[in-house]
């Protein structure tokens, strides 16, 4: 009897530093379940949570690296309209007179209309960035018109956040606008440009027309008004732009702050995690210590129980 | 004179006999179920002297009996019984506890979690088939964890059923063996002396049989012993009621019946744990088995299949298509082993539904309606477990740990309760060497005594008989 009950307290010493030693080596509070019923659940939404929020931390980068790209373009455009400003102020003010100085001008209006064309169909990993859903089919052709039709409503929102979506993509119509056409294919400029409205294909971006008309008119001849039109154009176009790049940049900024809240929310996640399952290691290290020294002892009592019976000193 | 030689003869022989039940014990020491036996002395009766008064006679063994307390046997049957049960609960619950497989990296949520993302990433780039094909990839792999956890659960349905059959067979192989042993100590025992060594034996076979059972023993006066579980005689004398293990065709339910089709009442042991586990459905308070983990299991498949593919189906593929389903069940009635995606998905990519319009390939809308269901508190509606995805499993992962905690618990208080109970039955009828050596050292001083005696007589007799009378010589 004594010897049952020493071997069923020796197993259930043994069975005590094997728990705590398999907590010494994984770190961890449970292995199953039923250790910890309530530990485990809250570590199952916690584990989740991480997951969530990893995922909408690479959301929000892939976000903010196609708004760089954006703000790229934009950039870009903004560069060739100030160049194109530069030299219709120059036509204007009749420092280039000179037919050939004229012609020199006509084709450098001529080349940053065509780079603009390109900037239109600026691409982000084989995307193009400007064609609202349709990525996979550039935004203008050749001639400079519209290559998709292009509804208003073509943003597509990445999650950063539960139910925090942000709009990631910027309309090509927003910043090369839409400008009517007459019967004889020719660009009517009255009033507002319109920036705002689906745009169909074979339409005419705004922006790109007032590139033409500019170049038309050094072609056939300079008149002041006319070139002035242009410039008042060409300022406006500018100043959409800069809305645009505006608007682009305070998208960024608010990624960039969602970005380091999720990092915070990752470290608190984490922190959480750590506290509801990871162990404290010195604290165990002391329970083992312990632990350890119950079992030496019960081992020693032990080997006292199972001592000399009367048996040994019959002779 | 001759008075005096009967007199230290019986001596003799009641040290002997002593000597050799001593003996007994000594070598039984670790025969598992044995039982101390104890020669009782007494002095026979006394030859009367008319005026004197009673002379003494000597001494004989009138009985060797078992030192046991039936109080403790009867403990003991009692708490074994949901002992067994308890020890079966908690390792199967253990079992399923590991094949859910939380917290690790192989669990549900784990797949869960990776699947959606892959929606969630595919959302940033639609148009990309690599980002379609980690979505396909990580579908596929849930559907395939399902799939196991759900063969894996009926695997160790299967498992429990063989152990009912086992257990079944086994109770009735005790039942004829203790009315084997009931004819035996029977006849042994007519002459009202006990038969000590084959009612260890029985007794052994009741405490294995009270861990499989409820059993409740009853003897007799007249030495009739009967075994009973839930007050229907299983053994009774030398006659045994048989069980009988009935499956029906066509069901997987299982019935203990009687020899008389009346079913059999199990209240606890190892029997009553396997049935538990083997068709507790938790309905109606019935006990949390298999079946309801793999009801749950089902209703989750069904219903996330269901639901995913209606927001699936309302979206536009990269072609243009529509009105797809995403998940496919291949056997209504068998969800979980059969879910897997459909035929449409895993032919093509461009399937899988994105957006809300045919012809955009960076619309994502729909894959953000599916997304969104992640976080529907009213994904599950029906039955206990309420609300998202998340919630469906986190509560069936706390039903199993309370469940598996309250097992071991039950178990380990249980078996203390048992521990308790045996030592104390030890500390009564185990055999001591120490008490042995001193018992055999003290018979064979009284042997060693009587044989001093006789000699003592025998001088006596030699005076008497060899030295008395010389006188006439």
């Amino acid at each position: 009897m004594l010897i049952n009950n020493m071997v069923y307290n020796l197993n259930q010493n043994l069975r005590t530093l094997e728990k705590l030693q398999y907590q010494k080596a994984t770190g961890k509070k449970f292995r199953v379940p039923s250790d910890n019923p309530i530990g485990a659940s809250k570590s199952l939404k916690f584990h989740t949570d991480i997951s969530k929020l990893e995922q909408y931390k690479r959301n929000a980068e892939d976000a903010m690296s196609w708004m760089t790209d954006t703000e790229a373009a934009l950039g870009e455009i903004g560069e060739v309209l100030k160049r194109a400003y530069e030299l219709s102020i120059d036509v204007a003010n009749g420092t280039k007179k000179a037919p050939e100085d004229l012609q020199k001008v006509k084709e450098e209006i001529d080349q940053l209309r065509e780079h603009l064309i390109q900037i239109g169909n600026t691409t982000y990993a084989g995307r193009h960035i400007f064609s609202g859903y349709k990525t996979d089919k550039p935004l203008l052709n050749e001639d400079g018109s519209y290559n998709i039709e292009l509804r208003e409503d073509e943003i597509f929102e990445y999650n950063v956040g539960i139910s925090e979506m942000v709009k990631v993509n910027t309309l090509g119509g927003k910043v090369f606008g839409k400008i009517g056409l007459d019967d004889n294919v020719k660009p009517i400029f009255n009033g507002e440009p319109d920036y705002a409205s689906n745009i169909n294909e074979k339409e005419m971006p705004y922006l790109i027309a007032v590139f033409d008309a500019l170049s038309e008119e050094l072609n056939s001849g300079t008149d002041p008004e006319v070139i002035q039109e242009s410039i008042e154009r060409l300022q406006n176009c500018h100043e959409q732009i800069l809305t645009v790049r505006a608007e682009v940049g305070a998208k960024m900024n608010r990624l960039e702050m969602t970005e380091k809240k999720i990092d915070i929310q990752i470290e608190n996640v984490n922190e959480l995690l750590s506290l509801n399952e990871d162990v404290d290691m010195a604290e165990i290290s002391m329970h083992i210590a312990m632990a350890e020294n119950v079992y030496i002892s019960s081992l020693m009592t032990g080997a006292k129980i199972i001592q000399p019976t009367l048996v040994q000193f019959l002779t | 004179m001759h008075f005096g030689f009967n007199t230290a003869v019986k001596g003799l022989l009641a040290s002997q006999r002593s000597l050799y039940t001593t003996n007994h014990n000594i070598n039984n020491i670790n025969t598992k179920g044995y039982t101390r036996q104890l020669a009782s002395q007494r002095a026979t009766t006394p030859y009367d002297l008319p005026g004197i008064g009673y002379l003494g006679t000597g001494t004989e063994i009138y009985d060797i009996s078992r030192v046991r307390n039936s109080y403790l046997d009867f403990k003991y049957w009692n708490e074994n019984a949901p002992m067994g049960e308890w020890e079966v609960k908690k390792n199967h619950l253990s079992e399923i506890e590991k094949l859910f497989g939380e917290p690790s990296n192989s669990s549900f949520r784990q797949y869960l979690d990776d699947f959606f993302q892959a929606l969630t990433h595919m959302s940033t780039n639609p148009s990309d088939p690599s980002y379609r094909e980690t979505v396909r990839e990580n579908g596929l792999a849930i559907t395939k964890h399902i799939n196991e956890t759900a063969v894996r659960l009926e695997e160790l349905r299967r498992e429990t059923k063989v152990a009912i059959e086992n257990n079944v067979v086994k109770i009735n192989s005790i039942a004829d063996q203790i009315a084997s042993l009931n004819r035996q100590i029977y006849s042994h025992e007519i002459d009202g002396r006990q038969a000590n060594d084959l009612r260890d034996r029985r007794d052994l076979l009741v405490d294995e049989l009270s861990k499989i059972a409820n059993v409740k023993v009853h003897e007799s006066d007249d030495g009739k012993f009967r075994v009973s579980i839930s007050g229907v005689s299983l053994v009774d004398h030398i006659h045994v009621s048989e069980i009988k293990y009935k499956t029906e065709p066509n069901s997987d339910e299982i019935t203990i019946e009687w020899g008389n089709g009346a079913s059999v009442d199990f209240k606890s042991g190892e029997l009553k744990g396997l049935l538990d586990l083997y068709s507790g459905n938790g309905e109606n308070n019935s006990y949390r088995g298999i079946p309801y983990y793999q009801n749950k299991l089902d209703q989750f498949a069904q219903e996330f299949a269901e639901k995913f593919n209606e927001v699936h189906q309302g979206g536009y593929g990269l072609n243009g298509s529509s009105n797809i389903d995403f998940f496919k069940i291949g056997d209504e009635n068998n969800p979980a082993a059969t879910i897997t995606l459909s035929d449409k998905i895993l032919e093509n990519l461009d399937n899988i539904a994105a957006g809300k319009e045919p012809g955009h390939s960076e619309d994502n809308r729909n894959l953000l309606e599916l997304i969104a269901l992640r976080d529907d508190r009213e994904f599950f509606t029906g039955g206990v477990s309420q609300g998202t995805p998340d919630d469906f499993i986190k509560s069936i992962i706390s039903n199993l740990a309370v469940d598996s905690m309250q097992g071991e618990r039950m178990y380990s208080s249980q078996n203390i309760m048992l521990k308790n109970i045996q030592s104390k039955r030890d500390s009564v009828s185990g055999v001591s060497y120490d008490e042995e050596m001193a018992d055999m050292v003290r018979f064979q001083h009284a042997y060693i005594a009587s044989a001093r005696m006789i000699t003592t007589l025998d001088t006596i007799m030699d005076v008497t008989i060899n030295r008395l009378g010389l006188v006439g010589r």
